[in-house]
């Protein structure tokens, strides 16, 4: 079974903890890490890449010290290595700009609004993982159970 | 507003008094608040002012009255219905106070002579109508800066009603919320007790008063260790290495040899632990932030003679933790008390100061220092407090007391924006000033309050 990484990101251990308790009905099958640091996070990605890892998802915060997520994410857009890699902002402070450059340089998928609900990110991040299953070529089958059925299925039909 | 700028030539003006005016019988003497021509009123006279100073007023249509004019001395009136040949007055003239005028009266002159005055007058005519629109002009700037102050004290004002009503509505769910949380964490505390596992129970006793305090780069360091150490799962790793473990612990529990399941319920313990811990610090933060946001509104606090040293004393005792690493050097002059509230008086302290030390520590700014300096300056109490730190850069500092404007980002010890907007507004009830110059080494804060009399 291939190893599938998703990296959440955020300043503050309380909210970093928070989002873990959401995602850990992935954790058998996925590799969840959590990252305080933009510098940890890219660090981090190169390790995983250098390994030989997929990293299908980044979740990140947008205010924090340093670097912030927009920014962030931006440069994995850029980046070739990470080409596929799915991105959504979590934030509770954005501004009408920080969104535009979102969406335009950072492609990012998906804005999430703080606070949010627990249900919203399990399904938001079971999509994207299919998403990203599904246009990396790599064996769906292992990974059934957190699938998104309706993503699957699209997929499969617009195959045959 | 000023008597109207007179740009003529003295020597000019001399030279048509001695012309026109020298005739002791056309002079007229005014009492303070005597009209010396009522507005539209038939005006055949051109005055010279020799003392004193006369005020124009105009009525419009609307009905009200307003000043249009103002003629010191060396300075005419009547110079629109006179050269105008409407003889007819274009404001009520009136006398500010003891005035002496001499005159000329259109009768008196033939149609050579009115084409000599003309001729002589060109320079009074020209000023009279430039200065009346500088004085247009100077009127206009005012009535901008004035409605610039009422839009931003009415802004204020609703930005004051809009926090009471939000802390109003939120003081509720947030007590709730408080409150129980700390309910819940006794009760689960006194059930985990009861269990008798000391080894998770005191697990979950650190993990509720401490949290997690292993960094998430840590935990990942720390993962590979208790896998060969303990032989566990990644999965299993991975929770337990967020735990704040010590290498005593792991021979404990390598000498306990529990089993995965048993392992995994520590985690649980401590997850629990930490998970109340999050909600307790969150709920008293939350408590904080609408704090600040009540000061917004505030209203009037009881006021009473007060001393501005003292109560800079105790923010400084307030904010002990913050200024440990900081030089404080107090500068006090025993300055008279003022008429005020303690509380508030803390408040606007405890801003600054606070604002202060913690750009000199996220600057890490060498030999860092706040200067605390208090005088007396006429009737006003004045407060200087000056740092050393980067300063504020501009673009910044023109904002720095609008709400919303913060520089701080992350953490617990986030920025709300609103510390000195609060202060502004204090200051403000106190009918004192504040103000702010920067340049890097120096950033001081000046506030001015009233002295008690």
């Amino acid at each position: 079974m291939e190893k599938i990484t998703v990296i959440y990101l955020d300043d503050q251990r309380e909210v970093l903890a928070t989002i873990g308790k959401d995602l850990a009905f992935f954790e058998n099958l996925l590799n969840l890490e959590e990252c305080e640091t933009v510098d940890e996070a890219e660090q981090l990605m190169e390790n995983l890449y250098s390994k030989g890892h997929y990293v299908a998802l980044v979740i990140s915060d947008h205010i924090m010290p340093g670097k912030n997520g927009v920014e962030f994410l931006s440069e994995i857009n850029r980046d070739d290595r990470f080409e596929k890699t799915k991105k959504v902002l979590l934030t509770g402070l954005a501004t009408h700009e920080d969104t535009i450059t979102a969406i335009n340089n950072a492609n990012i998928q998906r804005y999430i609004e703080k606070p949010w609900k627990s249900e919203e990110l399990v399904q938001l991040t079971r999509e994207l993982i299919t998403s990203y299953i599904l246009e990396n070529g790599i064996d769906y089958e292992p990974f059934m159970e957190v699938l998104d059925q309706n993503t699957l299925y699209h997929y499969l039909h617009q195959q045959s | 507003m000023e008597g109207q700028r007179n740009i003529l030539d003295t020597q000019y003006i001399d030279r048509l008094s001695e012309m026109y005016f020298s005739d002791v019988s056309s002079r007229i003497t005014l009492e303070t608040g005597e009209i010396l021509m009522k507005q539209n009123h038939e005006n055949k006279r051109l005055y010279l002012v020799l003392e004193g100073m006369l005020a124009g007023y105009r009525e419009n249509d609307s009905g009200s009255k307003q000043e249009i004019l103002r003629a010191g001395k060396g300075m005419f009136a009547g110079v629109h219905s006179f050269f105008s040949k409407s003889y007819s007055s274009y404001a009520e003239l009136v006398a500010r106070e003891p005035t002496k005028l001499a005159y000329i009266d259109a009768n008196d002159f033939d149609l050579e002579g009115h084409k000599k005055l003309a001729q002589d007058f060109v320079p009074v005519i020209v000023n009279e109508l430039t200065s009346r629109q500088l004085l247009m002009q100077r009127v206009m700037t005012e009535k901008e800066a004035a409605l610039k102050n009422l839009m931003h004290s009415e802004k204020m004002a609703t930005l004051g009603q809009m926090a009471a009503g939000l802390a109003h509505e939120l003081n509720n769910a947030i007590g709730v919320l408080k409150g129980n949380t700390e309910w819940l964490s006794d009760s689960i505390k006194n059930l985990f007790q009861s269990l008798d596992k000391p080894f998770s129970y005191e697990i979950f006793l650190k993990a509720i008063e401490e949290g997690q305090i292993i960094s998430s780069d840590e935990a990942r360091n720390q993962r590979d260790r208790l896998i060969s150490k303990l032989g566990i799962s990644t999965g299993l790793a991975k929770k337990l290495a967020r735990l704040n473990i010590t290498d005593d612990d792991i021979k404990q529990l390598q000498k306990q040899q529990k089993s995965p399941g048993e392992l995994e319920k520590i985690f649980r313990f401590w997850e629990i632990g930490t998970t109340l811990h999050d909600m307790l610090i969150a709920s008293s933060h939350a408590g904080y932030v609408l704090n600040s946001v009540k000061q917004l509104a505030v209203t009037h606090q009881e006021r009473k003679p007060v001393n501005i040293e003292q109560t800079l004393e105790e923010s400084l005792i307030l904010l002990k933790t913050l200024i440990r690493q900081v030089d404080i050097q107090k500068k006090f002059n025993n300055i008279p008390t003022i008429y005020g509230n303690g509380g508030e008086l803390v408040q606007i302290w405890v801003n600054i100061i606070k604002n202060a030390c913690e750009s000199l520590l996220n600057a890490k700014t060498t030999n860092p220092a706040v200067i605390i300096e208090t005088q007396k300056k006429d009737s006003m109490a004045m407060i200087n407090i000056k740092d050393n730190g980067p300063g504020i850069p501009d673009d910044l500092r023109k904002k720095i007391f609008q709400p919303n404007v913060t520089t701080k980002k992350g953490g617990l010890s986030f920025g709300l924006g609103l510390g000195l907007s609060i202060v502004q507004r204090l200051v403000e009830s106190y009918e004192g000033s504040i103000d702010v110059k920067s340049k890097p080494g120096d950033t001081t804060f000046t506030i001015l309050l009233p002295l008690n009399n």
